[in-house]
């Protein structure tokens, strides 16, 4: 007998048509503004502020996206925001592997401290020490380089990694590791040898979240960052905002662009990435 | 020498070496995460907080004064204080709960083995992949931004489109925040993909056993699935009440806090304190005010949690 | 003839003493004038030829350093037409001088520009010069004491305020700051404007209105005259009745007589004051200060001939950000509209019409226009404060610098009172009805009352703006303005809690 899914269902008919309703109407929900988004890059200035509003312009411009990337330094920028966001992702998929694994596995003195010390963290909000950090970061003379942005990933990424990346440690079978430390391996080389690999769904799926995160990183940016040349996409786009206001076309062109990557990210590590937060949230 | 240690490590047996050793090992991979902590939470949290009893003119630091909790004081009497909490409440109020039942909804939707309900879940993604699980960033505020135009954007023009009238959205001092928690219901993805998650590690044969009973399919959700899921409900609460509580970028890039103060966020209260009066001492006192506000709910939610999360392998409270 | 040789001759002088130009440019240019050789050699010295005085001339020692200068501060400047001249400029300058390097950080959200500076101050590491700033700009952080007092570097190289129009000299000081006699300069002018109405004629003309005079000085252009009269008949409903006629309803109109026009305007036309800083009180709630902000209501909310805040945004193109009645008079919604002399280029050249223009109506108790000023001011924290002084004369003072950055970049009338000519011809070239002297004239009416410094300026300011949306929006202004004195009188005694004027 086949487990039947738990929607709730009157007879098979109906069901099926609430499912596609409900589907239907919520994809549009979500389609609709891509649509509009790309719609919008492709429009003419005239087009753009002309009523009665096309979702697709007649006469659509690619040539929008070519003059988006010189209105500002786009390409550069990119550049930048791929350093940054890459370099930060490594970092935190490497410290925050590490910390979970401590607290996953080796049962110790104070490591309920630490966890507790670590939850109550997620609940701080990163505004909040915004300044006291931008004195800290000045007294340590990175102000003006991506130091402020890069390093603290390094140093414990993200509270909420640890958390993720515990739980998954927690759902690996021991045994691979013991084999490997009865075969004489320390603890660092089982870590990186065979632990890591195991979890490689769950750190995918931080690294890739943790990635886009950076790459959307707009106040650190803002405030640590000094040359034009230095700067990411945010601090482009809302650039871009401030001097042309009506300029939704070119507007929306270099947004376009600039979520891309993350997008084509996504997808190629889509799967891991779906295993990965499943595995880790079920067991919470 | 080594496999001797490493013997007594699989026995249990000889515990002294062995649990020095151990707690080095886990200190020394914890280190990375200590210092960071130390340094880049700790240490501005500590400051945040001293700084916070002073009156810090962050660019005449020399005329540094301590004022006590009068900072503290001020923000008792603020009347724009009380109101951006009140417009973040007001928010949460809206945003989160939509994000829980309309995530929900959506997963038991979602959970159907049909073909091409994959290409659905990837469209519910979607949002996710262009913003990540902040819930916001500056590409996407921009495009809502135009989204919420009255005269040339999507919202209105679909309005129009099936003669409805057309709306201020983000200009109306009534409707911004309405708005904003619309937006943010844009990437109720994520926590559908965690129902979803939860949906799918349900336990099979408790859920063949309820069926083989007979009990009718509504019966089944209220009393088998939803306990089942209740994690995961605490989950997505956690989580999206910490994020609505610290909206920042949508408010910040397309109000500004306007119009007339309405989408006055607490934290573009204060990023203007901090920034425009410059008055860091204030501002230091209300982010540890937010701070401490964010653990009292969390505990308070913790707590209810008792009674009605239920973990598959205890049974529930009453 | 002579006078205009005399004028270069003059132009000439300052270029050696402050150090842009070398002894032999100056001979060059001066033969080239008429001068005889021993006359350009008599007037060289006379003039310090650039060796010791002049801090830094050409022939003393050679200038070598690296000036930034943050852009954006007051919202303009960044745009990719204005951050050519400014690049053009930096290259002129380090051909001149070769040892100096300009760069320019270009922030373009105003706000943006202003936390980084604080965030640069703050981290040790200022800009060496902010422009450019509009006076708001430097009230906002006067008494954080960022700028650099100008003073003694005039002082120093011999140089006085004289070469800028009159008008500049007043706003470039910041009274109540520096003391009543308001000595300290804040910074050097570079562009100047004011603002005048401009309207549409052929709405005026459908309208069978006469146009309004250009005369600032004509009586019978006042808010509650001639102005609102004309206001009611360009105001059509959806058919095309008038505010007053029988069966107007306000929710159709769709041709404003009036937009984007401010209602500080009418605050100080009608009498109104912020701070009177003899008895060190708020004052914004005199007679006329409350009779001015309601009439900016009634404008909207009785007289319906401007769009409210909801409306315009309704009908306009922007996210918001306030350019929305702009749109309008584009489209040829609005009849009339406050036009400054910076706003040309947005919404005066972009506008599909020829605009003409009228001094701005009298109010009961004055004339009043908008002065803003912009100057560039050296950052005193910076590292780099005498070369950064050479940088800015350079762009103030050289006069045809000062009119590219004035004119060309920031699309202003120039502060050097030999380069606002250019204004006026590239006005009467480029704006076929509109008539640059209506601009030039409403100088002598024009003040920077609302922007000119006072204690606790962002605090209060940002309570003012609210207290005023307010009114506009429908509050009595009799009961909002004395809270809003009220509320502003504890931040200033505040911030005499904590500061101190300088004497």
């Amino acid at each position: 007998m086949m487990l039947r899914t738990h929607t709730i269902r009157a007879s098979a008919n109906t069901s099926t048509a609430v499912v596609w309703a409900v589907s239907l109407a919520g994809s549009a929900f979500i389609i609709l503004p891509i649509v509009f988004m790309v719609g919008t890059a492709l429009k003419s200035d005239s087009a753009v502020l002309s009523v009665p509003v096309q979702l697709i312009p007649g006469e659509p411009k690619f040539s929008n996206f070519s003059k988006a990337t010189q209105l500002i330094p786009f390409w550069r920028q990119m550049a930048n925001s791929v350093l940054v966001a890459g370099m930060g992702a490594i970092g935190t998929v490497l410290s925050s592997a590490m910390a979970a694994y401590a607290l996953a596995r080796l049962r110790v003195r104070g490591m309920r401290a630490v966890f507790t010390i670590i939850l109550v963290t997620i609940l701080l909000p990163s505004q909040v020490l915004l300044v006291s950090q931008f004195l800290i970061f000045k007294g340590l003379g990175w102000y003006g380089t991506y130091l402020p942005l890069i390093v603290p990933s390094w140093l414990g990424g993200g509270t909420f990694n640890i958390f993720l990346l515990r739980q998954y440690f927690l759902t690996l079978p021991r045994e691979l590791e013991q084999a490997a430390m009865l075969d004489g391996a320390g603890p660092l080389r089982t870590f990186f040898q065979v632990v890591l690999p195991q979890a490689a769904p769950a750190l995918a799926a931080v690294g890739v979240l943790d990635f886009v995160s950076k790459w959307n990183d707009f106040l650190g940016p803002l405030i640590y960052l000094n040359e034009t040349s230095d700067y990411t996409l945010p601090l482009g786009l809302a650039a871009f905002r401030g001097i042309y206001d009506t300029a939704w076309n070119y507007l929306m062109a270099a947004s376009l662009l600039s979520v891309l990557p993350c997008v084509v990210l996504f997808l190629v590590a889509q799967r891991w990435v779906v295993r990965g937060f499943a595995v880790t949230t079920t067991k919470g | 020498m080594v496999r001797q240690s490493q013997a007594a490590k699989l026995s249990g047996g000889r515990r002294d070496p062995l649990r020095r050793r151990n707690q080095l090992v886990a200190w020394g991979f914890l280190s990375p995460w200590a210092l960071g902590f130390v340094l880049f939470v700790l240490g501005p949290m500590v400051l945040s907080l001293v700084v916070s009893f002073t009156d810090y003119p962050i660019l005449r630091p020399a005329q540094t004064r301590f004022v006590g909790l009068e900072n503290y004081e001020t923000a008792w009497n603020d009347d724009l204080l009380r109101h951006s909490l009140a417009v973040t409440l007001l928010y949460t109020a809206i945003a989160v709960p939509a994000d829980l039942v309309v995530g929900l909804v959506l997963a038991l939707i979602m959970n159907v083995r049909a073909r091409g309900v994959a290409v659905f879940r990837t469209v519910f993604f979607l949002p996710i992949m262009i913003s990540g699980t902040g819930g916001a960033s500056v590409a996407v505020a921009l495009l809502w931004a135009f989204v919420f135009q009255p005269r040339f954007g999507l919202l209105n023009a679909v309005l129009r489109f099936v003669n409805l009238p057309p709306q201020l959205w983000v200009a109306s001092t009534k409707q911004v925040v309405p708005s904003l928690a619309l937006m943010s219901l844009w990437s109720v993805g994520r926590s559908m993909l965690v129902y979803l998650a939860g949906l799918q590690a349900l336990p099979g044969e408790v859920m063949l056993a309820a069926q083989v009973d007979g009990a009718s399919s509504w019966r089944r959700f209220w009393q088998i699935t939803l306990p089942l899921l209740t994690p995961m409900v605490l989950f997505n609460l956690i989580l999206g009440l910490i994020g609505a509580l610290q909206t920042f970028t949508q408010a910040y890039v397309i109000t500004q806090g306007g119009p007339r103060d309405a989408s006055l966020f607490y934290l573009i209260y204060l990023y203007r304190n901090a920034f425009t009066y410059l008055d860091m001492g204030y501002a230091s006192a209300m982010a540890w005010i937010l701070f401490a506000l964010t653990l009292a709910l969390t505990l308070l939610i913790f707590r209810t949690a008792r009674k009605w999360v239920f973990y598959a392998a205890e049974p529930p409270e009453r | 003839m002579g006078s205009s040789r005399s004028s270069a001759l003059d132009a000439l002088g300052q270029q050696i003493e402050a150090g842009v130009i070398s002894r032999r440019q100056f001979v060059v240019r001066a033969l080239a004038l008429g001068l005889s050789a021993t006359a350009a050699g008599t007037l060289l010295a006379a003039c310090g030829g650039g060796s010791s005085n002049s801090g830094g001339g050409s022939s003393g020692k050679a200038l070598t350093g690296t000036v930034q200068i943050l852009v954006g501060y007051f919202g303009t400047g960044n745009q990719p037409a204005q951050a050519q001249v400014q690049e053009a400029l930096a290259t002129a300058y380090t051909q001149l001088h070769p040892g100096v390097k300009i760069e320019f950080l270009r922030i373009p959200s105003s706000s943006d520009a202003k936390t980084k500076l604080v965030a640069l101050s703050a981290a040790g590491a200022p800009p060496d010069l902010v422009m450019p700033t509009g006076i708001y700009g430097t009230s906002l952080f006067l008494d954080e004491e960022i700028w650099l007092n100008l003073e003694d570097l005039l002082k120093r190289d011999g140089l006085t305020l004289d070469p800028y129009s009159p008008v500049t000299a007043v706003a470039t000081h910041q009274p109540n700051y520096y003391g009543t006699s308001a000595t300290g300069v804040v910074g050097l002018p570079v562009g100047v404007n004011d603002h005048a109405l401009a309207y549409n004629p052929a709405l005026f003309a459908q309208a069978g209105l006469p146009m309004p005079p250009t005369s600032w000085t004509d009586a019978s252009w006042s808010y509650e005259g001639a102005f609102l009269t004309a206001a009611k008949a360009l105001t059509l409903d959806g058919r095309g009745r008038h505010p007053g006629d029988a069966g107007f309803e306000p929710a159709t109109v769709k041709q404003f007589g009036l937009g984007h026009f401010f209602r500080e305007t009418l605050f100080f036309a009608f009498g109104g004051k912020y701070y009177d800083p003899g008895t060190k009180k708020a004052t914004m709630a005199s007679p006329g200060g409350i009779a001015g902000l309601q009439f900016a209501s009634d404008l909207v909310n009785v007289h319906y001939v401007q769009p409210s805040r909801t409306v315009a945004a309704s009908l306009g193109a922007g996210g918001g950000q306030g350019d929305e009645e702009q749109f309008l008079w584009k489209n040829g919604q609005l009849a009339m509209i406050d036009m400054g002399t910076s706003d040309i280029s947005s919404y005066g050249k972009g506008a599909p019409f020829d605009f003409a223009l009228a001094p701005m109506p009298a109010g009961p108790a004055r004339r009043f226009s908008f002065l803003n000023l912009d100057v560039g001011c050296v950052v005193k924290a910076s590292k780099n404060t005498d070369l950064a002084w050479e940088v800015l004369k350079y762009f103030s003072l050289e006069p045809d610098a000062a009119k590219r950055l004035a004119y060309d970049s920031y699309n202003e009338i120039p502060a050097l009172k030999q380069n606002t000519d250019v204004f006026t011809s590239g006005v009467r070239s480029s704006l076929p009805k509109a008539d640059p002297k209506v601009w030039i004239d409403g100088f002598e009416f024009a003040g920077a009352d609302n922007e000119a410094w006072f204690p606790a300026f962002a605090e209060v300011n940002t309570l003012v703006g609210k207290a005023f949306d307010t009114i506009v929006d429908g509050r009595p202004a009799a009961s909002v303005m004395p809270q809003l004195q009220a509320t502003a009188q504890t931040e200033i005694d505040k911030w005499f809690g904590s500061h101190k004027l300088p004497s």
